[in-house]
């Protein structure tokens, strides 16, 4: 077996403290165990510090295999993330190829249904055409907000279905292959039922807001008098 | 009625004013009020993910920048049209960090539409969406992300409707004009 150098890239603003991130870091172990290479970078970083960007497009020339991990933001992904994108395709556009990565795309939400990521990821496909990348499909993963940040070795019971389609997914790029079903249908489980998740996640927030000392969620701060 | 566009194009020609020019025309026509926005002159940060709009200070967003100025603008209008290139399907850079800061727009807590899960609203009345989106690759399946990406997007800003409209970065004037009329006229319907 080749040994592959992958690419890994977090779309998350959040830095490293984030679904997006700790994902790519799990994928990152798994491919290493497997005998392949890896470099990590969050995006966010890349906007502000040129430098970054320049070691990205490198690094592409190079890569065989290339992994966008992102948050939905309003059904698509971040602005910063479009705009990275965008320069990825204008570079490629403007020098002889050389190389034609593989791409995947992991998308997480806050909402518990892994369908609403489904758009994000046609972009991320259409992208990957621009891009004269060769698309090897996405993960859509609902409940994302349930892993928050924490590594997923340590996110027991709320990480038990992304862990094993994160290491199905290092062993697709192992062997050049296309995501696999298996683990879509794995991050489409429910972390847990919506029911439980849609409390979870407001009681979560009236506690994070009873920190900040907020009473009142509901503010209408631009209601036109 | 008030219209508001948020302008997304990162680089404009000549041609592009056929269409701003189509638009007031249109909005005259009907006495109606319009504003336009061009993103690339504002300053607008992208998005940090931090919730400070949900829970630090509900509805408006921590960052202080244009984006406070334009999402107030966003939730006091009848029409928003989001003007922009179709870039991988969907909105260029510029709309979707305006569109990215305006989720203060809506709760945080969660409510069921249609058996799926959305983010309640925060305000009684919502803007219906009017998506224009120029499109410099011939391909029908590139417009039709964009038509789906506005759907997606009228679901979770609760928009009570919405229309789109995709018009070839190479259309004439008159051709301009037939689109928004038609696009406009989907909404009109309704309003």
């Amino acid at each position: 077996m080749n040994q592959i150098e992958c690419l890994l890239l977090s779309g998350s603003p959040r830095g490293k403290k984030s679904t997006s991130y700790v994902t790519l870091e799990y994928l990152q172990r798994q491919l290493e165990e497997r005998g392949h290479l890896s470099e990590l970078f969050v995006l966010s970083n890349a906007s502000k510090d040129e430098a970054i960007l320049k070691r990205i497009r490198a690094s592409i020339i190079s890569a065989n295999h290339v992994v966008l991990a992102a948050p939905l933001y309003v059904d698509s992904l971040p602005s910063h993330v479009i705009e990275f994108l965008e320069k990825i395709v204008s570079g490629r556009n403007s020098m002889s190829l050389q190389n034609t990565p593989k791409f995947t795309a992991i998308i997480n939400s806050g909402f518990p249904e892994a369908s609403q990521n489904i758009l994000a990821l046609e972009i991320c496909k259409q992208f990957s055409r621009e891009a004269q990348f060769e698309w090897m499909g996405g993960l859509p993963f609902g409940g994302g907000a349930a892993i928050d940040g924490t590594p997923l070795e340590l996110s027991g019971f709320r990480g038990r279905h992304v862990r094993p389609a994160i290491e199905l997914l290092a062993d697709a790029i192992s062997n050049n292959e296309v995501v696999p079903e298996s683990a879509i249908e794995l991050m489409n489980k429910p972390v847990i039922p919506k029911r439980l998740y849609i409390m979870a996640s407001q009681s979560r927030w009236k506690r994070i807001a009873k920190r900040n000392n907020v009473d009142d969620l509901s503010l209408q701060p631009y209601m036109n008098e | 009625m008030h219209i508001l566009i948020l302008d997304g194009r990162i680089e404009k020609s000549s041609k592009d004013d056929m269409i701003l020019d189509s638009l007031q025309e249109i909005a005259k026509g009907r006495h109606w009020s319009i504003e336009a926005i061009s993103l690339n002159t504002r300053s607008i940060a992208p998005c940090k993910g931090c919730f400070g709009c949900w829970l630090k200070t509900p509805g408006t967003c921590i960052i202080n920048d244009d984006a406070r100025e334009i999402t107030k603008k966003m939730i006091n209008s009848d029409i928003l049209i989001y003007l922009t290139p179709i870039v991988f399907g969907g909105y260029s850079h510029l709309l979707k960090s305006q569109i990215d800061r305006s989720i203060g727009l809506v709760h945080p807590f969660f409510k069921r539409i249609n058996g799926e899960i959305h983010h309640r609203t925060r305000y009684r009345k919502y803007p219906s969406i009017f998506g224009i989106g120029i499109s410099q690759l011939d391909e029908s399946m590139i417009g039709d992300l964009f038509k789906k990406h506005i759907q997606r997007n009228a679901i979770n800003f609760h928009s009570p409707h919405h229309a789109t409209e995709i018009i070839p970065i190479d259309q004439d004037k008159s051709a301009i004009m037939e689109s928004l009329s038609h696009g406009l006229a989907n909404l009109e319907v309704h309003l």
